[in-house]
């Protein structure tokens, strides 16, 4: 098996590296950057724990190769917050308790940032439909809810 | 608010909530050692097979395998058996295989890549037996035995009223009796009787962290760091097992991901730890999804109550018939047992109950604790049934249950403790919320009141609270955190004893060499048993300075006062930091405080201890059903519970929104299908639970704090409420809009469908 | 030979392969020719899923370089779009918005936007899970497919029947004149039916109803129908009876059982059928 060069962008930063194709990015980010905030649970791309963006895009990275990142950019939730100041996504989920034992929440913090940045003003259906790429075994998920409601708010009084 | 990553003035949970939202956090998953190898495991496609030889060389020979475990080194165990109470579960399979899922060998290899390959090459011979699927196909009088001989293990002890037996017929694993009065004879008297039956389904965790463990033997000592909710319960186990001092076993338990009752008692530890014994080498065995979905499950089962009522309407005796589907190994059944018979008269007024519960083998997925534990199941029949004796006797549900519900204070059974939430007040709560009376046509409305006692039977705990110079507090205790916040619970409790700010504390690692121990986090009992110990050891600490301040001051402890990290004495403020130092010197003291607590055994109740709390959950529905195709409309979901004292409203409320909709789950869908001797759904993708999308229009929670427990500040626990009543409250509001009588989960379309034909119009109709 | 259950499902049992990275639809066609251990790959989450449970390959040909699957164009009767289509681009893309709004509108309920991002109408049709949406929708619209082979080129296709392994599957045809297409997905992944049909001077056309869910692979019937909207709410039980009667009988499962599906089938048909007479 021949390896690929990669070059892309994590977090702002430029990496190289040599993988091998049969590599997923959920094990290049742990593994081979340390960022272990990206965490492996169904290992299935069905409940989203492992969700970084690509291009602003969410995907799992349990079932993205790592070699189709190639000349994009990814955020993990490690690159959210900029210069010790929390995204407001993170904050709203501080501030309205929108998670328990904190495994989905990393996925799930990532995946609203994708959509508060698609839409600005989700209503409930809207963000029910989005967050459908994300399971939570502990909150029920009305916290949640109310803490991208809460984030959203914060991002149109902060253009 | 938006610059919060200065942590060291922040409170303890705001630091670990902060890691959380950055992604800081570190479990069972992401811990690593230097030259770790990497374990898989073979597991039987069979549901019931001897394994008659198990060829690894194949395996053994490919570059980068270490070693192969299999049933030959369990046998050199000094114990190789597992389970609560009764033990019957190998390390890993000895001479039969007894579900599809069963681990037959664990290889160890350089990386998880070479280890699948090894697992693939060997070669398993095995001979089929027959497959017991159901609990009717083993308890048929020809059904084989899936076990031989006596099952290793004591029976759960049990106090008043109750007996507990092992082993009582071929195929069942247990049976428990609880009871008082005579049911018989008042169920004779009595002017009604209703006999019915539920069923309830099999439903998984899905905890999204899966089974982890990493294991790490170092001169004849194992340490070992496992998401496992029992520390010292692995512990113990582990040096039962090996035949090694307590001692010789080191437990780490980092944050976990998710519980729900799938990480309590053993689950892979001891066979983690064999595999790095005869590995020599550090051993890290994660599971994955599919595997955690088959290594436990919640109780299914079948429910029995035949109920009496007098003229007034009043409930006389309930006789329960329980048949719990134990899956092939104990795992926590007996207790689950226990607690399904226990709690099957709910929150009402009986003159006598007879409870009967067996846990039937089966050659399927393990059964075991699951949040709620016996209570979710009991409170679905229970609840159920009263709505169904209500509307039979032409009666509100509303009044009937008001009429019956125990009072405050008043005995959930002789010789227990009395009840303490107001389960009227909080049934007049929701009925307000949910709107009752004032429903759309074509809509009906169904309450639950499921309870269930909390707080553990003969629960104990220790704890430590250490002071340093400066006022900083380190919490030491064994409940761990499975996202219901405990650490953060805990600080509480220990600052609000010594006067000091939240962010000065923080909860110490768990650690078997460092913590006090306790029996394991469960049954809510978190706050209420440990944070008893945590006060305790708390107010001792808070002794403690007072006394050293005082002998500084050379006046008596009485004329002080502790104001912070600060005494005051005749108005004059000293603070303690200088204090201190002055007399112990540059490096300083610390305060050490120890506190414990141990409800004792009281074998004249029935649970053989009193029953600390009570855990009530009301819970009411609003839905609508197409008649056409039996799919039900959830309009609105309200669920309250009461713990007592509310450390956390945030917490609180995840805490029941949380377990109402994982019951909801199983009420509507959530189930782990057996398609003949083969799982249907065991993966991720299809295995469905709940997702946003599934909440009910408008759900709402409530918090009522009656302040009755007997905690600290009358806190109680809640962790569990929410499991209790939901899948009733569905059904009962089902029946209000339709008529159609639901006694089985998942209340899937078709199932709706065919109790939709069944009523007797239904019936008329379709033949004229 | 019984399957063994080895550590069941992990990214990291893929096993190794070779990477191809080709820019044209013939450069495609002749790796798959290369060898049965090649697979090509769209969005992958299909393809990613087999690989965790131990199914491998020599070489995998990435496909995200090869233009011509990629795009969506008006041929002035069929609307052509590519394979490699993103679900999140159907749901938004102008010339299916125009062509096809009731199909921009039903893919809005499929799945989830993550998973949208990433799936292909490409791949969705060719794995063809019981469950999923692509081939019991494009069988209702009266669709077909282009695949392309080394051996004998491009070649057009019924959707009936499954896309071969050693195929390419290039777009996705769907004429252009006036269709609706309805779904009633409220029972799925257990069942959902779709109802497409053609509309000329405000009559309708054949009726094609397309089922998921209910069988291991999608299934459809074409019912003859010359009437209007108002004509059509009166026929729709007993067309929806027939369709029922036509129809293979559905498989049980966990999810229900063949007797429901059958029931269902009916029932959902049916209230297509008066929405869509409703619309007219």
């Amino acid at each position: 098996m021949r390896t690929v060069p990669l070059e892309m962008t994590v977090n702002g930063v430029s990496r190289q590296c040599d993988i091998e194709p049969n590599v997923v990015l959920a094990d290049v980010l742990r593994d081979g950057f340390g960022l272990r905030g990206c965490k492996v649970a169904c290992d299935q791309a069905v409940c989203g724990a492992c969700t970084v963006l690509i291009d602003g895009r969410p995907v799992a990275a349990c079932s993205t190769f790592a070699f189709a990142t190639r000349g994009r950019s990814v955020e993990t939730i490690e690159g959210l917050a900029s210069d010790h100041v929390l995204h407001a996504v993170q904050t709203s989920f501080l501030e309205n308790y929108g998670f328990q034992c904190g495994f989905c929440t990393s996925g799930m913090i990532l995946s609203i940032v994708a959509l508060l940045r698609t839409h600005s003003t989700p209503d409930e259906t809207l963000i029910r439909d989005w967050l459908g790429g994300n399971i939570c075994r502990c909150t029920g998920y009305a916290q949640i809810v109310e803490a991208v409601q809460l984030a959203a708010a914060t991002m149109r009084g902060h253009p | 608010m938006g610059d919060l990553l200065s942590g060291s003035q922040a409170d303890p949970s705001c630091r670990e909530n902060l890691a959380k939202v950055t992604g800081a956090s570190v479990y069972t998953f992401d811990i690593e050692l230097p030259r770790m190898l990497h374990g898989k495991l073979l597991r039987s496609p069979l549901p019931h097979a001897v394994i008659r030889r198990i060829d690894a060389t194949a395996a053994l020979a490919m570059p980068g395998v270490v070693c192969i475990v299999t049933g030959e080194d369990a046998r050199g165990l000094r114990d190789p058996f597992y389970g609560v109470g009764l033990r019957d579960q190998p390390v890993i399979a000895l001479d039969r295989a007894r579900y599809v899922g069963d681990v037959v060998a664990g290889v160890v290899a350089i990386d998880e890549a070479t280890a699948f390959r090894a697992a693939q090459a060997i070669v398993v011979d095995y001979e089929p037996l027959q497959p017991l699927m159901t609990i009717d196909e083993a308890l048929a009088p020809d059904a084989p035995a899936l076990f031989d001989g006596k099952t290793p293990g004591i029976p759960i002890p049990v106090g008043a009223g109750c007996s507990s037996v092992a082993d009582p017929a071929n195929n069942v694993l247990y049976e428990f009796n609880f009871g008082y009065g005579d049911a018989a004879a008042c169920l004779d008297a009595s002017d009604q009787i209703f006999t019915d039956t539920f069923e309830v389904s099999r439903i998984n965790h899905f905890h999204l962290e899966p089974h982890v463990n990493v294991a790490h033997w170092v001169g004849g000592r194992l340490e070992m760091w496992s998401c496992n909710q029992d520390p010292f319960l692995i512990r113990a186990d582990i040096a039962r097992i090996f035949g090694i001092p307590l001692h010789g076993v080191r437990i780490h338990t980092p944050l976990i991901g998710g519980g729900f009752g799938g990480k309590s008692y053993c689950k892979m530890e001891p066979l983690v730890a064999l595999m790095a014994r005869k590995a020599g080498a550090p051993v890290r065995l994660a599971l994955s999804m599919d595997e955690s979905l088959l290594t436990l499950v919640k109780h299914p089962g079948r429910l029995t109550l035949t109920t009496g009522v007098d003229r007034e309407g009043r409930l006389t005796a309930r006789r329960a018939d329980i048949l719990l589907d134990g899956g092939a190994y104990s795992d926590a059944s007996a207790l689950v047992a226990v607690k399904t018979a226990f709690r099957i008269g709910g929150g009402y007024r009986w003159q006598a109950i007879a409870s009967h519960a067996r846990v039937v083998r089966t050659t399927t997925v393990p059964s075991g604790s699951f949040r709620g534990f016996g209570g979710t199941q009991a409170a679905f029949a229970g609840e159920r049934q009263i709505d169904m004796i209500a509307r039979r006797l032409g009666e509100d549900p509303l009044d009937f249950r008001n009429r019956n519900m125990l009072d405050v204070g008043e005995p959930f059974a002789p010789g227990d403790r009395g009840m303490d939430s107001d389960l009227h007040a909080g049934l007049q709560d929701i009925a307000d919320r949910i709107g009752h009376g004032a429903q759309k046509p074509g809509h009906g409305i169904g309450f639950a009141v499921g309870v269930k006692d909390a707080g553990g039977t003969g629960n104990h705990a220790q704890a430590l609270v250490r002071v340093t110079q400066d006022g900083e507090v380190m919490v030491s205790a064994a409940v761990v955190d499975v996202g219901q916040s405990a650490a953060s619970a805990l600080c509480r409790i220990a600052v609000e004893a010594l006067g000091l700010p939240l962010s000065s504390a923080s909860y110490a690692p768990i650690d078997t060499d460092h913590s006090p121990p306790d029996n394991g986090t469960h049954v809510s009992c978190g706050t209420l048993v440990t944070g008893r110990a945590i006060e305790q050891a708390a107010m001792e600490a808070r002794a403690q300075i007072e006394t050293f301040a005082a002998e500084r001051l050379g006046c008596d402890r009485s004329e002080i006062v502790l104001d912070g990290w600060t005494v005051r004495h005749n108005n004059v403020t000293h603070p303690l930091a200088p204090m201190v130092r002055a007399y112990y010197g540059g490096v300083g003291w610390e305060f050490i405080g120890r506190g414990s607590f141990k409800e004792p055994y009281d074998p004249t109740a029935p649970m053989g201890a009193r029953n600390i709390s009570w855990m009530p959950c009301w819970s009411a529905a609003e839905v609508s059903v197409d008649e056409d195709t039996g799919r039900i409309a959830l309009h609105k979901l309200v669920v309250g519970a009461d713990p007592g004292r509310a450390l956390d409203a945030d917490v609180c409320r995840g805490q029941i929104e949380g377990a109402a909709i994982q019951a909801l789950g199983q009420a509507l869908f959530e189930e782990l299908r057996y398609q003949g001797s083969d799982p249907e759904n065991a993966s991720p993708l299809t295995y469905r639970v709940p997702r946003a999308g599934d909440l009910p229009q408008v759900f709402e929670s409530f918090v009522a704090e009656h302040r009755l427990g007997i905690g600290p500040g009358g806190l109680k626990g809640i962790g569990e409420a929410g499991m209790l009543g939901i899948a009733a409250a569905i059904a009962n509001a089902v029946e209000a809009a339709t008529g159609a009588s639901l006694t089985a989960l998942p209340f899937t379309p078709e199932r709706v469908l065919a109790a939709l034909d069944a009523r007797p119009e239904r019936i008329q109709s379709r033949t004229d | 030979m019984t399957m063994m259950l080895t550590g069941l499902r992990s990214r990291k049992h893929i096993a190794p392969f070779d990477l191809a990275w080709p820019t044209s639809v013939e450069e495609c066609c002749a790796w798959l020719a290369r060898s049965a251990r090649t697979a090509v790959m769209a969005g992958g989450l299909d393809l990613i899923d087999r690989m965790k449970t131990g199914e491998s390959f020599d070489t995998i040909v990435e496909l995200s370089g090869v233009a011509d699957l990629a795009a969506i164009h008006d041929t002035g009767h069929e609307l052509v779009i590519g394979a490699l289509t993103t679900h999140d681009l159907v749901t938004r893309h102008p010339a299916i918005g125009l062509q096809l709004p009731d199909f921009a509108r039903l893919w809005r309920q499929i799945a989830n936007p993550r998973v949208r991002y990433t799936g292909t109408i490409g791949g969705n049709l060719v794995s063809a899970l019981p469950h999923y949406d692509a081939l019991p929708a494009l069988l209702a619209l009266g669709g077909t497919a282009t695949i392309a082979t080394a051996a004998s080129g491009t070649q057009r296709i019924a959707l009936a029947e499954p896309i071969n392994d050693g195929a390419l599957l290039v777009d996705l045809r769907i004429p252009t004149s006036p269709r609706r297409l309805l779904a009633d997905r409220s029972l799925h992944p257990a069942l959902a039916v779709y109802l497409g049909t053609d509309i000329s001077d405000g009559r309708i056309g054949a009726l094609r109803i397309a089922v998921g869910g209910a069988y291991a692979r999608a299934r459809s019937v074409t019912i003859p129908y010359r009437g209007s909207g108002q004509s059509l709410g009166g026929d729709a039980a007993s067309i929806a009876q027939e369709v029922a009667a036509t129809l293979p009988a559905p498989r049980s499962d966990g999810l229900a059982t063949s007797v429901y599906r059958r029931r269902m089938i009916e029932v959902l048909t049916r209230r297509l059928l008066v929405r869509l007479g409703s619309e007219m």
